[in-house]
């Protein structure tokens, strides 16, 4: 497992704000951490920003927040991915803001004081650094593709019906079902927030062990940075939760009630959802999916959703992955895929450009090795990336990977569908 | 030749003595010019041009001549006779190096004229010391097109003029002078113009060597032009006034690469754009130290804004290390907007850096390229500290730098994408010194396939044989003294840049490759032929390659090249080290029996093969394609050289291999023409099966196109040079593909389907490359500009050779995690890598505003990782629409390629 840590310093100061680890080993000396923090202001002040340095086996990124925050992300990893580590730095910043609000965050005069009110987010930061090492409990591509994780049920329309009809009761134009931590339904609003926000708001619901209801004041790193929402979190069954971003108003023991007084007549659908767990998928596209696919990624990029299935049953014959091991290929072959080689159409281009001709557009891609297949196909606004045993022919895993983005994007079963 | 023994003694009373060392006395042929070129410190880089570069090929064709005749007896007949006959005359025998060149070639245009193709031996060194005033004579000369067709080498001034032009050996000597007649041209019948004459002005315009071929092109022709030459007076024999030392002579280039021309003042581009190499090291620096103490070496030596902030460097490199137990490899900055990589190495607490432009290099190939310099500065000074350290060498890593940083920005800002690629590119340091393309990423030599020619394979390794083990069948007593101060570890021999016969191991080869690449002598020798070209100098290797650490033993290198075929050579001081001077210079005897070496290649014909292999097909991986680009089917002989320029190289073999060397990839790639093992005849009769089969799905076959009947007939037409075209044009032809005409880097696929674009393999265990070597044939002055390469050919190239660095970033993944170390990890889902491939789809722009349909078409970009024994990684590029199968090949053959 790979190692990752987020060192937080006041920009100004140079004070370590805080430092969290994780995976193997143990985060860096303080003396380490200010020296790593000299090296970036002394060359700030000369008009040169240190962005990153790698060595074989870790790459460091360095970021400034409004002047204020100094991130440090070290990360072990053996692709280097430029992009990927300072988007994630960006979530990371953004996790702060989400809980603090940007002024809070960014005027602090007071360290001790910031420190304090920056525990909050270690639940969240943790969260984020566990996906980074590929913690086998943390599975999750959003933070990779800055896309909200999805379901795909089988009755889309009811609860999109029901919900919005609960979001109009509530008085909120944002509202969304979530199933641990993935989006089942959402309004249109919830669907124009940013991509870090949708990112984030899952997470942080999951990382939250709620009750039966919660209201958790919390800010939109994008939309609204310095004025706070209230995030009313109700449960609706076991698995399934109905969230609002409010006003003022209603109250939590209001929406309680009104969420009671609404969701019950669909109780069967919600608890029909559950069932797609762990696959993610309706089992109708599920029955449709070619047996040779053990596991798969799609991204649409202009609907801001990504669905990841990795419990598709395997055949005997090949030695069986786990989960963790499928999603830590996924993942492995999406960072050293996609950005250095297929652009994400609707994610903003980044620093570092390709050096590819421009008429000449990578459209697939494939990693093979002794465990697994990955092939990769991008249709513009997908990615669909596929995990298939060892032993089957490229060839094949092209058709069916075309198949498979077929089943997905084409017919009444669109994922893109609102 | 009687003229050469007449010289020779009065050669012998002049230069005896004049030589370093101890063995002084002992010859009394020590008139090379070069030992008056060695350095204190012993280092030595001399190179002695043609007089044009122009007439090269032919007067190489005339030394051959006349070389081969004397040679022979020296070398393949080693009779007792020689060494009983006076010395003197059995020197003259091993010598002839040294004697062809020393001595004056005084006119020949008459004395050789009945030697076929050799009439045209210039005359360097002409004197006339009559008419000592020098009068100045109008010539008028007519000149009609084509008027004096000498092929595509010749330069204007021959096809135009009829003349050959040379350069006077005083100064200034920037004059043209008539060094030869082309004969049957207009000049020779007029009679007026003499060799040795001053060629003044060409319809008053003043001619210099620098303007002539400018001025030669404006001419309108056919007309009547007036000459104005002046009978020069100055010019002497060099051994009769007894200057010092003849004035070498050399082109515009070889000054330029050598350091000898003064460089030019940087252009405020260069200047403005922030590069910079150092070397820092906090040793002796205290506080009150003035700024810039810590700088032990700079290039260039303008300051910037990333050398301001050096000091952030070193801090990082140090603290990055300690963080991740891995030293740092290279770092991103952003500055006003820009980002630049700066890549380290640290020594000690010394800490090498290399700051680019992110617009000219990724952070990928800044790392590459960092290693190769500092594996260079290691190899040639032992150390950092000791090479970079040193102010006394800075003006030799000046030199070195301008050609290693000029290369890299001579390539041009990537981003601007490679439609401007087509033109050639020049080194922005050195003027003149042109710019190819290559990884960093992937920087191994690459060889040149030698194309059907086994015997000159076994010829070459025997020939390098004979040189390693001294036996040159001469017990010359004398002779085995100076020889046992050396044990010659190993050489390898490059032709026009590639490699084609190596004896070193692959470390060892990578180090020399790296010398002689990045001192522009493998370009130089690319570009245009040389007389003569002798380099020596100390070198270090590493430690665990050096197979008794315990006793060190002094390592040199010497480089000795002739026309276009460089010989490198790698010494061990041998047991009589004592009397061994290290700072002398090489050994003239040694030199000489490298030089006796080069020539006995030559006699081999080793040139012509090379040529041979090299634009007529060798290994052909990519083909033209000009008609998608250009609305014309390209069948025109240039398709030929564009072919080239993806090429294949081989996998180095362990030395112990040595006579195998690359040799059995010949049976796989040509067919089995000579008998391979069962496997590989197996391999060709696969791919022939594949290709017939194949070719009859392709409905659209060209009716020009004459299938072949059968397979075994398929074998022997394909190699035949007039084949080829055909099969180019059958490619062209074909419609179902969208006018791709992709060639397969095996032949036996070339002419039936469109199959690979391009194989190239990296043996990182051998280290051995692979990977397109862009326009070597064609960058001589006088052949046609290189620009009539097909623009998506240059595309799909050039996206190749990116796509291959990320696969070979992401294959490499898989060893990285293998070893590594520290706190900090990568995770180990890709640690079991075995292939990694890229389709690219490539739509054209639509220029001709919708009024043809836009085509597209994919192709594939596929890299495999080869596991153990051999590490090796082999890249193909290829049509979509290849089966498997065909693919599987490919990948087969490489497999063979060691064995």
């Amino acid at each position: 497992m790979a190692a990752c840590t987020l060192v937080g310093l006041a920009a100004s100061s140079g004070v370590p704000l805080f430092v969290r680890h994780a995976g193997p080993g143990k985060p860096p000396a303080y003396a380490l951490i200010g020296s790593l923090n000299g090296v970036h202001v002394f060359g700030e002040s000369h008009g040169v920003t240190l962005c990153s340095t790698r060595t074989k086996n870790a790459s460091f990124t360095w970021r400034t927040y409004h002047d204020s925050i100094r991130l440090v992300l070290i990360r072990g990893s053996e692709v280097v991915a430029d992009s990927c580590d300072s988007r994630l730095l960006d979530l990371m910043f953004a996790s702060l803001v989400l809980l603090l609000g940007l002024d809070n965050l960014t005027s602090g005069t007071n360290i001790e004081r910031l420190k304090r009110d920056i525990r909050p987010s270690y639940l969240l930061l943790d969260k984020l650094l566990s996906r980074a090492v590929n913690s086998s409990d943390n599975l999750g591509f959003s933070h990779l593709t800055g896309c909200a994780e999805c379901v795909i049920p089988p009755d889309q329309h009811i609860l999109q019906s029901e919900l919005e009809k609960y979001a109009e009761g509530v008085d909120s134009s944002c509202a969304c079902v979530m199933m641990n931590g993935q989006v089942v339904s959402g309004t249109r609003s919830f669907w124009s927030l940013s991509h870090m926000e949708l990112v984030l708001l899952p997470l942080l619901v999951a990382t939250n062990t709620f009750t039966v209801a919660r209201d958790l004041p919390i800010y939109l790193p994008d939309k609204s940075p310095n004025v706070p929402f209230r995030m009313l979190v109700v449960k609706l069954t076991g698995h399934v939760y109905a969230i609002t971003l409010c006003g003022p108003t209603p109250t939590l023991t209001e929406i309680i009630r009104l969420a009671s007084s609404s969701w019950a007549p669909v109780y069967q659908v919600l608890e029909s959802i559950t069932t797609l767990l762990p696959w993610n998928i309706a089992p109708g596209l599920l029955s449709q999916i070619d047996h040779s696919v053990i596991g798969l990624l799609l991204v649409n990029y202009d609907h801001k959703k990504c669905v990841s299935c990795v419990h598709l049953s395997e055949e005997s014959r090949s030695p069986p992955l786990n989960t963790a091991k499928k999603s830590a290929a996924l993942e492995a072959v999406y960072r050293s895929v996609i950005g250095p080689l297929l652009q994400p159409p609707a994610v903003p281009p980044d620093d570092f450009p390709s050096r590819l001709h421009p008429d000449h557009v990578p459209l697939e891609s494939y990693v093979s090795t002794d465990s697994y297949k990955v092939y990769v196909m991008q249709s513009s606004p997908y990615h669909l990336l596929i995990l298939y045993p060892p032993a089957l022919p490229i060839q094949i895993a092209r058709k069916v990977t075309l198949r498979t983005l077929a089943i997905f994007t084409k017919g009444s079963m669109k994922i893109c569908r609102h | 030749m009687e003229g050469h023994v007449a010289h020779f003694d009065s050669d012998r009373g002049s230069y005896s003595g004049s030589s370093s060392g101890h063995s002084g006395e002992s010859y009394g042929y020590e008139d090379a010019e070069w030992l008056k070129h060695v350095e204190p410190d012993g280092s030595l880089l001399y190179v002695e041009s043609y007089v044009s570069s122009t007439v090269r090929e032919k007067q190489a064709q005339a030394l051959k001549a006349a070389g081969t005749s004397e040679r022979k007896p020296a070398f393949s007949l080693p009779s007792k006779d020689i060494k009983k006959q006076n010395k003197l005359l059995g020197l003259l025998k091993r010598r002839p190096s040294v004697r062809v060149k020393g001595s004056p070639r005084i006119g020949l245009s008459g004395e050789v004229g009945g030697k076929g193709g050799a009439e045209l031996s210039p005359a360097p060194k002409v004197t006339f010391r009559d008419n000592p005033s020098g009068e100045v004579r109008k010539v008028k000369l007519q000149v009609y097109e084509g008027g004096n067709n000498l092929g595509r080498r010749a330069s204007l001034c021959e096809t135009v003029l009829g003349l050959v032009p040379g350069r006077f050996s005083e100064p200034p000597d920037s004059r043209v002078m008539v060094a030869g007649l082309v004969p049957g041209s207009q000049a020779l019948r007029n009679g007026a113009i003499k060799i040795g004459d001053w060629l003044k002005e060409v319809d008053g315009a003043e001619i210099t060597w620098d303007n002539l071929d400018e001025v030669l092109a404006e001419l309108q022709i056919p007309s009547l032009i007036t000459m104005s030459v002046q009978k020069c007076a100055s010019e002497t024999l060099p051994d009769e006034t007894g200057s010092d030392h003849k004035r070498v002579t050399q082109t515009q280039l070889v000054k330029v690469v050598t350091g000898m021309g003064g460089s030019s003042s940087p252009s405020t581009h260069l200047q403005e754009l922030p590069h910079t190499l150092l070397y820092l090291s906090l040793v002796g620096v205290s506080e009150d130290s003035p700024d810039g103490a810590d700088i032990r070496y700079q290039f260039p030596n303008w300051s910037n804004k990333l050398v301001k902030v050096r000091g952030m460097f070193i801090t990082a490199a140090h603290t990055v290390q300690e963080v991740a137990g891995t030293p740092a490899l290279c770092s991103t900055v952003c500055v006003d907007g820009e980002y630049y990589h700066v890549a380290y190495t640290r020594e000690h607490n010394d800490v090498l850096l290399l700051a680019l432009p992110h617009a000219y290099v990724s952070s990928h190939d800044i790392v590459g390229l960092m290693e190769q310099i500092s594996t260079l500065i290691k190899f040639e000074f032992g150390t950092l500290v000791k090479g970079a350290g040193s102010s006394r060498h800075k003006g030799y890593l000046d030199h070195l730098m301008s050609h290693i940083l000029g290369t890299v920005l001579g390539q041009g800002s990537q981003d601007g994408m490679t439609s401007s690629k087509e033109e050639l590119r020049l080194n922005p340091y050195l003027p003149m010194v042109p710019v190819t393309p290559q990884s960093y990423v992937m920087a191994y030599p690459c060889w040149l396939i030698l194309h059907d020619h086994e015997e000159t394979k076994l010829q070459i390794d025997n020939c390098l044989s004979e040189l390693e083990s001294g036996d040159f069948g001469d017990e010359d007593t004398d002779c085995e003294d100076s020889l046992s101060l050396y044990n010659i570890i190993g050489s390898c021999l490059f032709y026009k840049g590639l490699l084609v016969a190596s004896h070193l191991s692959p470390e060892e080869m990578r180090l020399v490759w790296l010398f002689t690449s990045h001192h522009g002598l493998l370009s130089l020798t690319a570009q245009e032929s040389v007389s003569q070209l002798v380099g020596w100098r100390r070198v270090y290797l590493p430690v665990e390659s050096s197979q008794d650490a315990s006793s060190p033993g002094v390592h040199y290198l010497l480089l000795s090249a002739m026309n276009h075929c460089l010989l490198g050579v790698l010494l061990e001081t041998g047991n009589i080290t004592d009397m061994l001077d290290e700072d002398a210079g090489p050994d003239p005897f040694l030199v000489d029996q490298i030089e006796a070496s080069l020539y006995h290649l030559h006699a081999l014909h080793i040139n012509t093969t090379c040529e041979e292999s090299l634009t007529n097909g060798g290994i052909e991986t990519i083909s033209a394609d000009d008609r998608f680009g250009k609305g014309t089917p390209s069948k025109k002989p240039k398709d030929r050289t564009d072919v080239v320029e993806g090429g294949l190289r081989l996998p180095d073999v362990p030395s112990i291999l040595k006579q195998k060397s690359s040799a059995p990839l010949e049976p796989v790639l040509y067919m089995g023409e000579h008998g391979g093992n069962e496997w590989e005849e197996e391999a060709s009769e696969d791919s022939i099966a594949h290709s017939s089969q194949d070719s009859s799905l392709a409905a659209e076959e060209d009716g020009r196109e004459d299938e072949p009947d059968d397979d075994s007939e398929s074998d022997w037409r394909i190699f035949k040079p007039t084949e080829n075209r055909g099969l180019h044009q059958y490619d062209f032809e074909m419609k179902a593909r969208p006018s791709k005409a992709p060639t397969s880097p095996i032949r036996v696929t070339c002419g039936k389907e469109s199959v690979l674009f391009h194989l190239v393999q990296l043996e990182v265990g051998e280290g051995v490359l692979i990977q397109a070597h862009n326009s070597t044939p064609n960058t001589s002055p006088s052949s046609p500009p290189s620009h009539t390469t097909a623009p998506l050919h240059a595309q799909i190239l050039h996206n190749f050779q990116t796509t291959c660095g990320h696969i070979h970033h992401v294959l490499q993944a898989a060893v990285r995690c293998k070893d590594a170390c520290g706190g900090y990890q990568g995770s180990s889902a890709l640690n079991t890598i075995k292939e990694h491939g890229v389709l690219f789809t490539y739509s054209p722009p639509t220029t001709d505003g919708g009024k043809r349909r836009a085509q597209t078409f994919s192709y594939w970009v596929v890299g495999r990782l080869l596991a153990a024994p051999y590490q090796r990684e082999v890249y193909v590029c290829y049509h979509e629409s290849v089966p498997q199968n065909l693919l599987e090949m490919a990948f087969r053959v490489s497999l063979g390629c060691v064995v």
